[in-house]
């Protein structure tokens, strides 16, 4: 909604471009995706990058300080919380079978690099 | 994933129904709120331009942030603190040094190892400067905190350079730190000035800066606290989530 009427006013201006539209249209896309994925790590992948895409959003719409914060926490802090929860899900969901702790191991192989 | 079958019970057809109705509602809503055009929009930034010399800062974002909307960002950082003692990081600290649990290495990478070597004390660096040029463009003690608890999630993953959480009364005082600086400052400047967080222009800048710096102390700690306490799967607090 936001965003739309936000595009709308760059356009006024003259400032819409392709890349915009683009933008837009991937992040509608990611989070239609995110909410739709059956698999819950593949979900919070799209999440992270729906909140990458949403800050480079912001940084289009002259809001360095909201797209900052947005990639800070949004993205990053909030994709490692995300991470760590489906992490104890998981321990929860196979306690004391050979899938904890590999699935743990995975996870956090996941979690590192980034 | 069979998790997310076997998880939250799906909710019914009727419960579907009502979800849709509230989203589209709210959806209907903001949109109306913006097609309305926000009332006083135009005016508010006109404000705020001829306020800013006397706000301390140059940013106007910082300005409105700290100085004229502070008592706001003061309950932000309240808000933050009672999430970290919802998800019982609080009360959980004091066990978190010794379990079993957290001393396992998380994944013994030398890989790793070495990028928390190199990375964090840059991304330290860079939280210490998105605080301090808050003042003259885009920055400020969120973003500082977020980007330095971020350090501290990266260097949780390596065992070497595990950040050590202290007991409870030092990691305590961190967490609230922020918010009690915040409220130390609203009677301080009530004394002072005769205004609830109204700081004597003169020294403004030096204010919020001190305000800043200790937000950016709590809002590091409560969210690598709160990705610790997530993270960390202790049996005895499971039921507690």
């Amino acid at each position: 909604m936001r965003a739309g009427r936000r595009i709308d006013e760059a356009d006024a201006t003259g400032m819409l471009s392709l890349v915009d539209l683009l933008l837009a249209g991937t992040l509608i896309a990611v989070a239609l995706l995110t909410l739709g994925v059956r698999d819950l790590f593949a979900a919070v992948v799209l999440f992270i990058s729906n909140g990458l895409l949403l800050a480079l959003a912001w940084a289009r719409l002259g809001a360095p300080d909201v797209a900052m914060a947005e990639a800070a926490i949004g993205a990053g802090i909030t994709g490692a919380l995300v991470l760590a929860a489906l992490r104890r899900l998981q321990t929860f969901g196979s306690r004391g079978d050979e899938m904890g702790s590999g699935g743990r191991q995975g996870e956090e192989g996941h979690d590192g690099p980034r | 994933m069979d998790l997310a079958e076997a998880g939250a019970a799906r909710p019914g057809r009727a419960a579907r129904i009502v979800l849709a109705v509230a989203c589209g509602t709210v959806a209907a809503v903001v949109g109306w709120a913006l097609a309305s055009g926000g009332a006083g929009r135009g005016r508010l930034a006109a404000d705020v331009r001829a306020a800013l010399p006397r706000s301390g800062v140059e940013h106007p974002v910082t300005a409105v942030l700290l100085n004229f909307r502070a008592f706001d960002t003061m309950l932000e950082l309240a808000v933050l603190l009672v999430v970290a003692i919802a998800t019982g990081a609080v009360g959980g600290i004091a066990h978190s040094g010794a379990r079993p649990e957290d001393l396992r290495p998380a994944s013994p990478s030398p890989l790793m190892d070495s990028l928390v070597h190199d990375l964090v004390p840059f991304a330290l660096l860079a939280g210490a400067y998105l605080l301090w040029v808050g003042a003259y463009a885009p920055g400020g003690a969120f973003q500082a905190g977020a980007v330095i608890a971020a350090a501290g999630v990266l260097a949780h993953f390596s065992p070497r350079f595990r950040p050590q959480v202290p007991d409870r009364w030092p990691t305590r005082a961190v967490l609230a730190l922020g918010a009690g600086a915040f409220a130390c400052a609203a009677l301080v400047a009530l004394a002072w000035t005769g205004v609830y967080l109204g700081y004597p222009p003169a020294q403004a800048g030096w204010w919020i800066l001190a305000i800043e710096a200790a937000a950016t102390l709590s809002v590091a700690a409560v969210l690598y606290v709160t990705f610790r306490a997530v993270m960390s799967a202790d049996p005895s607090r499971r039921g507690t989530q």
